[in-house]
């Protein structure tokens, strides 16, 4: 099938490049998008296949059910995208390991360790892209809590840019990708320059069974800003509320996911060529150690080439830039004179507390998500732990259902006829209603990425390790806020309510940190604008360079920070102009 | 064999699987589950087995068929013989099956359906190809073994890991399988290793609730048995009405509002014994 062969996409005849782009998510999106409109020569190498046939040519809406773009290879396929790794690393192919501390030795854990996308258009191709922005406070935390306000090693920092900067960015953003909402519905939102780009969509109904409760208990429910179309926008669709969203890529484009977004536009200049299932494996360097002169990588057919640019952009992720600035120094990360390459890896700390219902939620129709509310997130309240978005949400998906069953209830006696009557009445769509704080995990220097010093990939390269764990700072937050989560569901009406078991590392599906950006070249991997400190053509994009990871899903501050950089590698001291 | 806590709790002893069997009546059995028309890597016995132990985690009774009928075994052998095809049988294309119709402008459902453009299945790239190969086949199977068999040992491919596992559990009956009826050798599923349970488990439960088209819930009914109507694209759930321009619920399949059917399996007191046991074993709330 050559929707998905590994061809050369875009403009196949360039071979002279202004930068390269290691990754095509949110951030390598955004870097293509913003550099391919100012009219530089870009290229992206992305590790994992393509699955947007056509994701280089014009709209031709000719397929019935689409509009404009073609639509992709993806589908309510449970299977393919939760278990057979369609989008996901397979674990037996290209594992991670993971340890606490360094006390566990060399690895707890061998697979599938904070595995994320990797397929053109990266991590976002499957978040459901809740979309809210990050508060002002959150760019200046060491101000507001201090650097370790719990006293357990976290190591807050300012961010170099704050939110009043950065807030233009912000709007281009929610218009690139097409966010839903409504502004001043959010207590705790900070200010805007203008509106969303169109209305919230529907609500699911577990929304206003829940905002039962909240209202009870004060608390106030709004619809969570999102990048999926409400209406039809930017030659896409509106949503459908096919209920396949949570964790999957949309079936109809109607999400604004790199590929249909800013992947895409870049690659409509003509200025931009994006090479799938080419993995960047080495970083070559100068004699002096500051400056890139080549990355090499493994092709589609397991072959090697070298690809030369003026600049180079890190945008695998916080794990993957780090084993390849790793892999390229010899197992010493290069640009690596702080010492902090790898360090203050975020997760966010998930907590999930289930409310059961015995009348019918149908959580399996609409978005999986659509409405949210942010009291336990307002690091200017010192009364209250720094938690973070509670989103409503259920359990939609059918296998995952049943595991989650068997493996919760088996111990207590659910098998055979016994679990099949279960599953037809427990019916997790219809009878859970599940409220999911995404709770700041504080940046801590002893949680890292680094090279697993023995455990290798298909193609035999040293793969990434984490080392994490939460600290007191993301414990206290869920052990003050869990009793209040299962408070409202049961003032929502719930008969049971519990916190579901935390996974291991209790991460919310969002990796961020590892090469944080500052102003002082000793506390700090990049500079304010995503260049190292040490190599001078290099840079940092998006989660990477986060000095923190706020309570906020990340993707639209993936995505303006990606599109800040690169604004200000054009624009030097003053990148806004690159907006105009 | 191990006769350890597995995934499901505690497991009977040898003794008593033994004692099981010995207790009923050694009668003719006849085959199910052997309608597939593909390649085949199972053996006959080996399909009787996994039809045994399909029906043990999800048996026939009077609400309908268990999970055997409904195709459980073969959806594991076209797994385990995904690569006899080319490409692959691992993912399923789409975006769209043809069990829904393309919505009208209006809205309502249409009377053009897409074709299933799942029964075509995607390229695997050379790194998912790399692992599958080694989930089926192991480092035994695969040219050069695995990456890291080295330091954590060789991997064993899916395949061994059932042919060994069944022919294990075999190894426990004390007649010939064949004069064992389907209904008693259900028991021989708590007689797998525990590698080769977890895996049959996890298959049997996919092969229920994924979409029909790799082999399992076959005519959609292991969606049907749990009141699940199925993939809904590409009608989907809600639509813009033409004349407002506002979303609007399906007045059949509501996201919005309230569901508008009758609740067709509610909760009985058992149900709610095992939330309410759980919840306990969580430390949460009961609220009435």
């Amino acid at each position: 099938m050559s929707a998905v062969s590994p061809r050369i996409l875009g403009k196949t005849s360039l071979d002279a490049f202004d930068a390269l782009v290691i990754g095509s998510g949110a951030s390598g999106g955004a870097v293509a998008d913003l550099l391919t409109r100012h009219g530089q020569k870009v290229l992206v190498l992305e590790a994992g296949p393509n699955y947007f046939p056509d994701i280089d040519q014009p709209a031709a809406a000719t397929a019935p059910g689409s509009v404009g773009q073609a639509l992709p290879l993806f589908g309510n396929d449970e299977l393919k995208l939760s278990h057979r790794y369609q989008i996901a690393p397979d674990p037996l192919a290209e594992p991670r390991t993971l340890r606490h501390t360094i006390a566990d030795g060399d690895r707890l854990v061998v697979g599938d360790v904070a595995n994320f996308a990797k397929t053109v258009g990266g991590g976002a191709t499957h978040a459901d892209l809740k979309t809210p922005r990050f508060i002002p406070d959150d760019f200046r935390l060491a101000t507001v809590l201090g650097a370790d306000p719990l006293g357990d090693g976290s190591n807050f920092a300012d961010w170099p840019v704050q939110y009043d900067a950065l807030e233009p960015f912000y709007l281009y953003t929610e218009r690139l990708m097409g966010v839903q909402g409504a502004a001043g519905v959010d207590p705790n939102a900070g200010p805007r320059s203008g509106p969303y780009p169109m209305p919230p969509g529907a609500a699911m109904y577990v929304a206003p069974r829940a905002q039962v409760g909240l209202a009870k208990l004060g608390y106030t429910l709004f619809p969570c800003p999102t990048a999926i179309n409400s209406v039809p926008y930017d030659d896409r669709p509106a949503c459908n509320d096919c209920g396949f969203c949570q964790g999957s890529p949309c079936a109809i484009n109607a999400k604004g996911t790199p590929g249909v977004t800013t992947l895409r536009k870049a690659l409509l200049t003509g200025n931009c060529q994006l090479r799938p299932e080419t993995r960047a494996v080495r970083l070559r360097v100068d004699g002096a150690g500051t400056t890139i002169t080549g990355v090499e990588a493994i092709l589609p057919d397991g072959s090697r080439a070298t690809f030369t640019a003026d600049r180079y952009f890190l945008a695998a992720n916080p794990i993957e830039d780090v084993r390849l600035l790793a892999l390229s120094g010899g197992g010493q990360p290069l640009g690596n004179s702080s010492g902090l390459i790898g360090r203050h890896l975020m997760l966010h700390h998930g907590v999930n507390v289930l409310g059961v219902f015995e009348d019918q939620l149908h959580g399996h129709r609409g978005r999986g998500s659509t409405h949210a509310f942010t009291e336990f997130r307002v690091p200017s309240n010192r009364s209250q732990p720094v938690g973070g978005i509670v989103v409503v949400t259920t359990v939609p998906y059918l296998i995952q259902q049943a595991q989650t069953y068997l493996g919760q209830f088996g111990p207590l006696g659910l098998k055979g006829a016994l679990f099949k009557k279960f599953l037809r009445q427990a019916r997790p769509r219809d009878r859970l209603l599940s409220l999911n704080m995404y709770g700041e995990d504080a940046p801590h220097p002893a949680n890292t990425a680094d090279l697993d010093p023995a455990i290798r990939d298909v193609d035999g390269i040293p793969v990434a390790r984490l080392t994490y764990q939460p600290h007191r700072y993301e414990l206290a937050a869920e052990q003050f806020y869990v009793p209040k989560m299962i408070d409202i569901v049961g003032a929502a009406g719930a008969r049971f309510g519990a916190q579901a078991p935390n996974g291991d590392p209790p991460g919310a599906g969002h990796l961020m940190g590892t090469l944080r950006f500052g102003s002082d070249p000793a506390t700090s991997v990049c500079r304010p604008d995503g260049r190292f400190h040490d190599i001078g053509n290099l840079y940092g994009t998006g989660a990477s360079l986060f000095p923190t990871s706020s309570g906020f899903n990340p993707t639209l501050t993936i995505t303006m920070l990606a599109t800040y950089v690169a604004a200000s590698a054009l624009f030097p001291g003053d990148p806004a102009r690159a907006l105009t | 064999m191990s006769e350890a806590s597995g995934a499901g709790g505690v497991r009977p002893s040898r003794r008593l699987f033994l004692q099981v069997l010995g207790a009923l009546p050694a009668t003719a059995w006849l085959s199910a589950g052997c309608s597939s028309s593909g390649p085949r890597y199972l053996t006959d016995t080996e399909r009787r087995v996994l039809t045994a132990c399909a029906d043990a985690i999800y048996p026939p009774d009077d609400t309908g068929p268990g999970a055997a009928e409904l195709g459980a075994v073969d959806f594991i052998d076209a797994l385990l013989t995904a690569f006899e095809h080319d490409p692959p049988r691992i993912h399923a294309a789409g975006p769209f099956s043809d069990r829904n119709p393309y919505a009208a402008a209006d809205g309502s459902p249409s009377s053009r359906f897409p074709p299933d453009q799942f029964l075509e299945y995607l390229p695997l790239s050379r790194v998912q190809r790399a692992g599958w190969q080694l989930r089926l086949y192991g480092s035994r199977g695969t040219p050069g073994g695995g990456p890291n068999d080295a330091v954590l040992g060789p991997v064993i491919g899916l395949r061994d890991l059932l042919r060994d596992g069944i022919a294990q559990a075999i190894e426990t009956l004390t007649m010939p399988i064949d004069q064992i009826s389907d209904e008693a050798l259900r028991a021989i599923y708590d007689f797998l290793p525990d590698d080769a349970r977890a895996q049959v488990e996890l298959l049997v439960l996919q092969s229920l609730f994924s979409l029909p088209e790799y082999g399992g819930n076959r005519n959609s009914g292991g969606w049907r048995l749990i009141h699940f109507a199925g993939d809904s694209m590409p009608l989907g759930y809600t639509y813009i009405d033409p004349a407002t321009g506002a979303i609007r619920d399906r007045p059949d399949a509501p996201v919005i509002g309230p569901e508008t059917q009758p609740d067709p399996d509610p909760m009985d007191d058992e149900t709610i014994g095992l939330f309410r046991a759980a919840t306990a074993v969580l430390g949460g709330k009961a609220f009435y």
